[in-house]
């Protein structure tokens, strides 16, 4: 076979393999490379960092918890590693709690219980505390006895809670 | 100075590694999953208090950290000298590393088999392969770890003792899960070279260390060398790697890699001691990968990273030596 012919047949498979390579690369990697958390999010960790202390604690989940982290350096309920967490899988449930009660005294009492002075509520997504993704029951932050709306925009509420 | 086919081949290889990654700067945010986040709020905090921190950020905060530091300290270190944000920082320097873990299977596959073009074939499949991809295309001390190991190796290969024993220590402070690879395919590497003192003691002292670092380290932070109490171990945290999952090694990768590991075996003329390394890269990689059946079941998903990082190079040599058996058969069809 000429040199030229065989060299062209060489490099149509190598590219073949390349292309199909490519395609499955494309597929498999892109769901890990998503942000998950909204735009608004990342917007309102700019009023966290103004108007809050470092002494102040984050209602969150695993996802808004590291942005507030990343972020702002103000330490959410759950988020981050858990190596050495002396409580982890509590955090977990409870923050997982706060976000699916319909009762505002249960989840309030329950940021107080972990000295949590903001509660962070995505709107556009579902949250993610350990246990699954889950829908987040937003009525009960509206109750102004346990819960004041500090920020809001788009995609996220923040609320101050009463103590 | 002229300019060589294989130089122009492994930028084409970098390129594509790069633009694959490019997406990492695009959005609004650098990709969040894995923890990424939380260790640009470890950045941060060294940043704005100029001392890497003791005390956890996660989980509620106020207990003391597990995490080793390097991979934290580049970055901030990168941050403050460039006066550029730790977040889309984080990106950037994901990209660089991604650059350079391409650059040293390169390195190390040219070094094991003596030829640029098996060098230059494990650097294309570390690009295409999706498990790669995904762990070098994240803000995370793991795609560090990804270029400490072949980096590490590299230098034990080459009996360069300091530089080995530097790179185990750099190691031991990146990622706790590259170091335990580290330290195996050290262990097997000793034990199989303990009839050559020079060759023994390049892979031994460099493991020691390694050990000897985190040990420091961990007294340090979590005044214990007890690892057993953390979450990790106590929960199983880890997925078994299946079929499926190993298919993420990348379709195409894996029969070359068989192709490569049977030749790499069979072949005469290859030094005993690289075959040895490879073999304890292997061998080390994938015993960790399937530590559950030791009844472990901790991180194999995680260690499946390194596994497939060493059968990237076996690949490398496998589409090479597919590549010269076809050559020689249209040879053969040509002369008919």
């Amino acid at each position: 076979m000429k040199r030229a012919r065989k060299n062209a047949l060489i490099i149509a498979i190598l590219f073949v393999l390349v292309i199909a390579s490519m395609v499955q690369v494309k597929k498999q990697a892109d769901p890990w490379l998503v942000p998950l958390v909204a735009k608004g999010e990342v917007e309102a960790t700019m009023w966290i960092k103004e108007n809050t202390s470092l002494e102040d604690r984050f209602a969150a989940d695993i996802f808004g918890g590291e942005l507030i982290m990343g972020m702002t350096t103000r330490i959410p309920l759950v988020g981050g590693d858990w190596a050495n967490a002396p409580n982890a899988a509590q955090n977990m449930a409870d923050a997982e709690r706060i976000y699916l009660t319909t009762s505002p005294g249960k989840a309030s009492s329950l940021c107080k219980e972990h000295n949590c002075t903001y509660v962070f509520v995505p709107l556009q997504r579902q949250i993610h505390a350990g246990y699954g993704w889950k829908n987040v029951e937003t009525t009960k932050f509206s109750d102004a006895n346990h819960f004041e709306l500090a920020y809001e925009n788009q995609d996220v509420q923040i609320y101050r809670v009463i103590y | 100075m002229k300019i060589k086919d294989r130089q122009i081949l492994l930028f084409a290889v970098i390129c594509a590694a790069l633009w694959f990654r490019s997406p990492i700067l695009e959005g609004y945010i650098i990709p969040t999953f894995g923890n990424t986040m939380y260790h640009v709020g470890i950045i941060r905090k060294t940043m704005e208090t100029m001392y890497y921190p003791l005390y956890e950020l996660s989980y509620g905060g106020g207990f003391r950290h597990f995490y080793v530091p390097a991979y934290r300290l580049l970055i901030a270190s990168m941050a403050i000298t460039s006066g550029i944000d730790p977040m889309p920082l984080s990106g950037m320097m994901t990209l660089a590393i991604a650059l350079f873990i391409a650059l040293m299977l390169y390195s190390l596959g040219r070094r094991i088999y003596d030829n640029h073009y098996v060098g230059l074939c494990a650097a294309l499949f570390f690009v295409i392969s999706p498990e790669l991809t995904i762990f070098s295309s994240r803000a995370l001390p793991q795609s560090l770890g990804l270029f400490m190991i072949p980096l590490t190796l590299y230098f034990v290969l080459r009996e360069q003792r300091l530089l080995s024993v530097l790179a185990a220590m750099a190691t031991a402070l990146t990622h706790q899960m590259t170091l335990l690879v580290l330290v195996l395919t050290l262990l097997i590497y000793s034990v199989l070279q303990l009839r050559d003192k020079n060759k023994f003691l390049s892979a031994f002292v460099p493991l020691l260390a390694a050990c000897a670092t985190y040990g420091i380290w961990q007294m340090y932070t979590m005044q214990t060398l007890d690892i057993f109490s953390i979450s990790q171990v106590k929960y199983h945290e880890g997925t078994v790697v299946d079929w499926k999952l190993f298919a993420r090694a990348g379709l195409v990768v894996i029969p070359f890699s068989i192709i490569g590991f049977i030749r790499t075996f069979l072949s005469d003329h290859m030094p005993r001691d690289r075959k040895l390394l490879m073999l304890s890269w292997f061998a080390a990689t994938l015993l960790l990968t399937k530590n559950e059946l030791f009844g472990v079941s901790i991180f194999m998903d995680r260690f499946f990273t390194f596994w497939v990082e060493c059968m990237v190079i076996f690949a490398g040599f496998g589409l090479f030596y597919s590549l010269n058996y076809l050559d020689g058969l249209l040879n053969k069809v040509g002369t008919k």
